[in-house]
């Protein structure tokens, strides 16, 4: 009976410490996938107030935080967070992105000119 | 030509605009179409598209820097040079190559095989860069050189192209071209299946269609080293390299 109780006490901490393990990546993964949505909603108003490259930046980083936090454990969270930071950095993609030769350069030839 | 469009009473740029549908559509192709045909998930192939754009906009944007590093040196104040480089201008070689290192980084990152990430998103890049051209046209970059005979366009209020003179079409050759190379890879995709000789393929295609498209662009404020643009010394190199995973024997996957 000793004999049959003793692997019983040695698995309990290893139980725990799966618990805990799960508990401090699903702790992780919501904080990440919270990032991404904070970060996605600001991308979106940086957007709108006319700092579209600080808002691509953001957009970008939410998206990486939400894929990995996705990734994971695919919570509600994360996916709001990661639609939320494709629209941030689409929209501000669209003002931003530019060709060469594009909106940049006639800004670049002014400030030497 | 139309530089910007309204939408919602909002001022949108048109590049910017037409860029991210050719993105969204070109995803949509890989994700429902290109997927089947490679052992991966299609969540895979969007986050790993999603990483790919993300090393699009970093990669784009390290090369403009680079080629224009002589104008930032020359520039008084470099902080506002460097900020007004920035907010605009973007190299398509360099987003490749970023976009690529995207999608590595994203295999490495979730153990996902990085042949069959690529193979599914490869075929999608001349429809999205086709799209893109006709943005450019839109916006008037990218333009042709001096030219009087059949097709030339001639810009009217172009911030960009110098107007009233009629152009080489550049922007659409070049897209009809990536049309050509999509169609192209799309038809003889099966027969390429589970090999990289798809990603050579358009390795080869694209690179002699630039090299010879550089030759006829009328924007020549880019870098140009012995006599050939910098996205010609680029195309040389991405020709050798098609060349080279093209004839080399590969095994396909197994089922």
């Amino acid at each position: 009976m000793e004999e049959d109780k003793k692997p019983e006490e040695n698995n309990e901490p290893k139980v725990e410490e799966k618990q805990a393990e799960v508990i401090n990546n699903g702790n992780d993964n919501n904080g990440m996938a919270v990032a991404s949505l904070i970060l996605g909603i600001i991308s979106i108003l940086f957007n709108f107030i006319g700092y579209s490259l600080i808002g691509l930046i953001l957009g970008i980083v939410g998206i990486i935080l939400a894929v990995n936090a996705k990734k994971k454990n695919p919570t509600s969270m994360a996916s709001a967070g990661l639609v939320l930071s494709i629209i941030g950095t689409a929209l501000c993609g669209v003002v931003f992105v530019a060709c060469i030769a594009c909106v940049g350069m006639i800004g670049l030839g002014a400030s030497l000119a | 030509m139309l530089p910007y469009i309204n939408i919602f009473g909002r001022q949108i740029a048109t590049y910017g605009f037409i860029i991210v549908l050719g993105i969204i559509l070109g995803t949509m192709i890989a994700v429902f179409y290109f997927s089947k045909f490679n052992k991966v998930k299609k969540d895979d192939v969007f986050y790993s598209i999603l990483y790919g754009v993300v090393g699009v906009v970093i990669g784009a944007k390290l090369l403009y820097l680079l080629t224009n590093i002589p104008l930032l040196l020359k520039s008084e104040n470099i902080l506002n040079t460097l900020l007004q480089m920035l907010s605009g201008g973007f190299v398509f070689y360099g987003g490749l190559i970023g976009g690529i290192l995207g999608i590595f980084i994203y295999s490495k990152q979730f153990k996902i095989e990085f042949k069959s990430l690529i193979l599914t998103i490869v075929p999608v890049i001349p429809l999205v860069h086709a799209i893109g051209r006709i943005g450019c046209l839109c916006a008037g970059c990218c333009y042709g050189m001096e030219y009087h005979g059949f097709g030339a366009i001639i810009f009217h209020n172009s911030i960009f192209a110098p107007n009233e003179i009629p152009l080489f079409p550049t922007q659409i050759v070049e897209c009809i071209c990536n049309l050509l190379i999509f169609a192209i890879l799309t038809i003889t995709y099966k027969k390429f299946i589970g090999t990289y000789k798809t990603v050579g393929l358009y390795c080869i295609l694209y690179s002699i269609v630039r090299f010879i498209l550089e030759f006829f662009r009328g924007d020549l404020i880019r870098g140009i080293y012995l006599g050939l643009s910098t996205s010609q010394w680029i195309s040389i190199s991405l020709l050798i390299f098609g060349i080279i995973i093209f004839i080399k024997k590969e095994k396909s996957y197994e089922n």
